[in-house]
């Protein structure tokens, strides 16, 4: 991305949050998806996400990359979703869009990358979180601990628990 | 952001390679960039600066009517029989929520808007005890309790809106 790019989105060129946001949407979006199980949630939290990156975007002085930067506004807006909700969410659907691609659902690769969604989708709101910022995003658990308020001795046990889990569901 | 740990069993291996395969990003909606788009709020339209004055306002006016109260010389008070007991913890809750909804925010919000909420949630707090202790002195003071009734639902009243301005940003 030009170094311009984010000098004119501070000062509100919002042709230049568009580019931002074509760049960093998907992985912001996954993330979202994985987090809170829905893609109608997921959907919403992404345009609060960049909602609110937008507001910020003056003050960002980058202390942190923009990408780190922007994960963790939508992990923190993921996370207030799912705090928000009392009821227990429905099942991740990335496979929804994922299995009507026709030749990819041939693919042994994708069938077992389709197996490891639903698995994670099984876990509880709370686990898959640990295990979604852990194993696929790579936080530390000091920077889980910090966004949670879990323990990192509770968020260890919590992902050595969903790793067992998963694995028995994915099978040998 | 580190790496995840090796797996401990070898059974484990295979959710390693699935997890390596899986994608890191994902397409979003086709309609998410003309929603977020449509709620992009012009930088002069920007509502941090009336946030701010909002929120500073509603403890001055909270602490100008506690000050006024506790200056009061004793033989203005009148002499009037209680009228009800005043419950000052029922906020407890409201400002924990108020709290959790600032630390979520602390990503977008400024240093300098949380510390301004902090300081009057601070000097709110004290205004009420301030006020709770005058009552404990002069129980049976009526008008101290109505001020404590009245400056208590006042801070109830301030930290429900400044979480909704917050949660709103």
């Amino acid at each position: 991305m030009p170094a311009d790019v984010l000098r004119r989105a501070q000062r509100g060129d919002e042709h230049a949050f568009a580019e931002i946001y074509e760049l960093h949407a998907p992985r912001l979006y996954a993330t979202c998806l994985r987090l809170t199980g829905e893609t109608a949630a997921a959907n919403d939290v992404l345009q609060d996400s960049f909602v609110r990156a937008w507001d910020a975007l003056p003050e960002y002085r980058g202390d942190s990359a923009l990408a780190t930067w922007l994960h963790r506004i939508a992990v923190n807006a993921s996370l207030e979703h799912l705090r928000r909700e009392a009821r227990r969410l429905r099942r991740v659907q990335p496979v929804a869009s994922l299995e009507s691609t026709g030749a990819a659902e041939r693919d042994a690769h994708v069938a077992e990358r389709l197996d490891l969604e639903r698995a994670i989708g099984t876990l509880s709101a709370d686990a898959r979180v640990v295990f979604v910022l852990r194993a696929v995003d790579g936080y530390s658990y000091a920077e889980i601990s910090d966004l949670t308020g879990s323990s990192e001795v509770a968020l260890r046990a919590q992902f050595a628990r969903s790793r067992r889990t998963l694995a028995e569901y994915l099978g040998p | 952001m580190t790496t995840p740990q090796q797996p401990d069993e070898p059974h484990e291996q295979r959710l390693d390679d699935a997890l390596d395969r899986l994608p890191r990003e994902l397409e979003p909606p086709s309609d998410a960039w003309p929603a977020v788009r449509a709620r992009l709020a012009p930088r002069s339209r920007q509502k941090r600066a009336p946030f701010l004055v909002i929120v500073a306002a509603a403890a001055a006016v909270l602490l100008l009517t506690t000050s006024v109260l506790l200056f009061r010389s004793p033989s203005e008070r009148p002499l009037l029989t209680p009228v009800a007991n005043v419950d000052t913890s029922g906020g407890a809750r409201l400002l924990s929520e108020l709290r959790a909804e600032l630390e979520a925010r602390r990503d977008v919000l400024s240093p300098e808007t949380i510390r301004i909420v902090e300081e009057n949630l601070r000097a709110i707090n004290i205004a009420i005890a301030q006020t709770a202790q005058a009552l404990a002195d002069d129980p049976g003071n009526v008008q101290l309790e109505l001020m404590l009734t009245k400056v208590t639902r006042q801070r109830d009243e301030f930290v429900r809106e400044t979480t909704s301005m917050v949660s709103d940003l």
